[in-house]
């Protein structure tokens, strides 16, 4: 059958590799073309991890735990806004706090949910294949290629799909998008022209919080149905680098976290093949992260980031 | 930090003013180090519950948790200040520093699980799941229909290796034909082992063997969803270190885990320290001291694994216990057998 060729299993896996990126990704620019470096983005999505699996278990509720998740994660991100924004310390050491303060709570709440003997999510919860598991769409599954690539993907995968396009709409047509990069840019432009810098700052990352937030519930309520400490391995991290190889723009981050995800799913099937053995798996590992760097790196010009990326406003006080 | 400090400082004080308490106590007091969080639903968590059996049979006892090899040394010599018998540090990771640490510290024993070199001063437990490995092939190359079989690692450690070699030579000792794809991934990451696995299944591959701690989840889940699609093309899987076989996702098609009874092999050399017949070297874990066994799954006994296989397998450890069958091993052989 045609959905069985190697090349449909491959676009198909690299789709759904690619969704945690892309949607923690999508969250990350828009902070950044505000001017906020969060490099707690690793941690924010552990957050969102644990969240949705703690909720989901408890509740039995999916779509609660992805709320959650992401409610969870702009709580956190209101801790880091309220250093890195409000109080103006440095946004790398903000970042790195939140970092740590993500591994320690979801550690410390898995345990609790182990000692209630809470460490499985109900039967009937957490979304399956196929666009929230909704029961409607399933019949399609077996058409031929649009089948794996669009029927049975995963829901938030679609609504990834829509947050990108939405997001590169608003960046670039309207007033939103224009006040966003402003304040990325010339923050003292904007606050002349009215706008509060401190207040758009804030939203920006509430807003990467919330998409890290639910790019975690991703992984354990719908990819996994399962949580393991520190299961995100450092995709949040990734997502920084391919923020800024990808110059800060959609279609480039877009590119890639599909580079990404594409060069993971060939890895895989090459570790498989006779022979590959010869070199140290290792080297199939780096891959993902070797290909997509030098790609964005080597194909995209240089070009520098928002100008006011990374640094407190106001300058002195 | 503070946290950190405290939580592992106070119960090593706590610990010493209960070893001078009782200072009669003939079971010896024991330290574990393990390189994971102790919930990790894998390696070091069992390396916790082999431990709380020690604590239950009179043992005073503390556990490190998410220690690296660069903060060994330290972790390992506090411990042996703090009046420690007996330091077991959890992986393969501590074995430099173990022995850098028995180099000067007499007082306490360390001994090395997870480890298959010799080094002086230190005990290397080494846990051969060879064996068990070969009678779980011995099941996929009976049941596959495809010929084409699988193995994921964690990482591709002595230890994982060795699982490898053992699934591959038991398979191949009942269908000659069979291939064996090897993936290494991770040990946490749920979704790559996920990836992983449905990646095996779409090149036809039909039994696969995780060896990936807590990780096999993904592999697990994966299978459930492939299974639960294409119940005409099952996929059937193992489980590694850790008893799988009711596994919530995909119990059902988990013929058998290869499981190590750290329980057991903390007590031998616990019992070597009380009994101070305590001798440095490797100390040999496999099927012949019953701490690495087979478990077939029981709710699949009178299903797959029939009277016929269930018999092959018996033989087959039989001979591997006996001698008569070895498996191949790429390891340099051992400078001294140790006694248990």
């Amino acid at each position: 059958m045609i959905n069985d060729l190697l090349i449909v299993v491959v676009i198909a896996q690299t789709l759904t590799a690619a969704t945690p990126l892309l949607l923690a990704g999508c969250g990350e620019l828009v902070a950044e073309r505000g001017g906020v470096l969060n490099i707690g983005i690793e941690g924010l999505m552990l957050t969102g991890c644990i969240a949705a699996f703690a909720v989901t278990a408890i509740t039995g509720n999916s779509w609660l735990g992805l709320l959650v998740a992401m409610g969870a994660a702009m709580v956190l991100g209101a801790g880091f806004a309220l250093m890195a924004i409000t109080a103006r310390a440095d946004q790398i050491v903000a970042g790195m706090a939140l970092n740590l303060v993500a591994v320690g709570v979801s550690g410390t709440v898995w345990r609790a949910l182990q000692s209630h003997g809470v460490t499985e999510l109900p039967a009937s919860a957490g979304f399956s294949r196929g666009w929230f598991g909704w029961s409607g769409w399933s019949s399609f599954n077996d058409l031929p290629v649009i089948g794996p690539l669009f029927f049975d993907l995963y829901g938030l995968s679609i609504a990834t799909a829509g947050l990108l396009l939405l997001t590169w709409w608003v960046l670039r047509r309207t007033r939103i998008g224009i006040v966003i990069q402003a304040i990325g840019e010339l923050p003292d432009a904007a606050a002349a022209a009215g706008e509060s810098v401190h207040r758009w700052r804030w939203g920006v990352v509430l807003f990467a919080a919330a998409c890290a937030g639910a790019a975690g519930a991703f992984l354990s309520i719908m990819r996994t149905h399962a949580f393991v400490p520190e299961m995100t391995g450092g995709k949040g991290f990734v997502v920084l680098a391919l923020v800024m190889f990808g110059r800060w723009r959609i279609s480039w981050l877009i590119a890639g976290c599909l580079l990404f995800g594409l060069a993971d799913s060939v890895q895989q099937q090459l570790q498989s093949l006779p022979g590959s053995r010869a070199l140290p798996y290792q080297f199939f590992q780096m891959l993902p992260y070797v290909v997509a760097l030098v790609a964005l790196a080597g194909l995209s010009r240089s070009a520098p980031g928002p100008a006011a990326l990374g640094k407190p406003w106001p300058v002195s006080r | 930090m503070w946290f950190s400090i405290a939580s592992s400082f106070l119960p090593r004080v706590l610990g010493l003013a209960l070893l001078m308490a009782s200072a009669s106590a003939a079971e010896p007091a024991v330290a574990l180090l393990t390189t994971g969080s102790i919930n990790d639903g894998g390696w070091s968590q069992l390396a916790k519950q082999g431990l709380d059996k020690l604590t239950a049979a009179g043992s005073r006892t503390t556990v490190v948790q998410k220690v690296s090899a660069d903060q060994a040394g330290t972790e390992l010599r506090d411990c042996a200040a703090d009046g420690f018998d007996l330091v077991i540090a959890h992986g393969y990771e501590f074995l430099n520093p173990a022995a850098e640490a028995a180099k000067t510290i007499t007082t306490t024993k360390f001994a090395v699980s997870g480890a298959d070199v010799e080094r002086p001063g230190i005990v290397s437990i080494d846990f051969d799941v060879s064996q068990a490995s070969y009678q779980l092939g011995i099941i996929a190359g009976t049941l596959t229909k495809s010929g084409k079989l699988g193995f994921i690692g964690g990482g591709a450690f002595p230890s994982v290796k060795a699982c490898y070699r053992g699934f591959v030579a038991g398979a191949k000792s009942v269908r000659a034909d069979v291939t064996v794809a090897e993936a290494y991934t991770s040990w946490d990451q749920v979704a790559q082992n996920k990836s992983q696995t449905e990646a095996f299944i779409s090149q036809g591959i039909d039994q696969i063997y995780p060896d990936v701690d807590a990780a096999a989840r993904g592999v697990y889940e994966a299978i459930k969803e492939h299974n639960t699609a294409n119940p005409q093309k099952l996929v059937w899987t193992y489980g590694c270190v850790g008893d799988a076989n009711a596994n919530p996702a995909a119990g059902q098609w988990t013929l058998a885990s290869a499981i190590i009874r750290l329980d057991e092999a903390f007590a031998h050399v616990a019992k070597q320290v009380r009994d101070k017949t305590w001798k440095p070297g490797i100390v040999r874990e496999n099927l012949a001291t019953g701490t690495c066994v087979a478990v077939l799954n029981p709710v699949l006994l009178k299903g797959p694994i029939d009277a016929a296989l269930q018999a092959k397998i018996t033989a087959a450890g039989a001979a591997l216990i006996a001698g008569t069958l070895t498996i191949p091993d790429e390891r340099p052989a051992p400078a001294a057998p140790a006694a248990k």
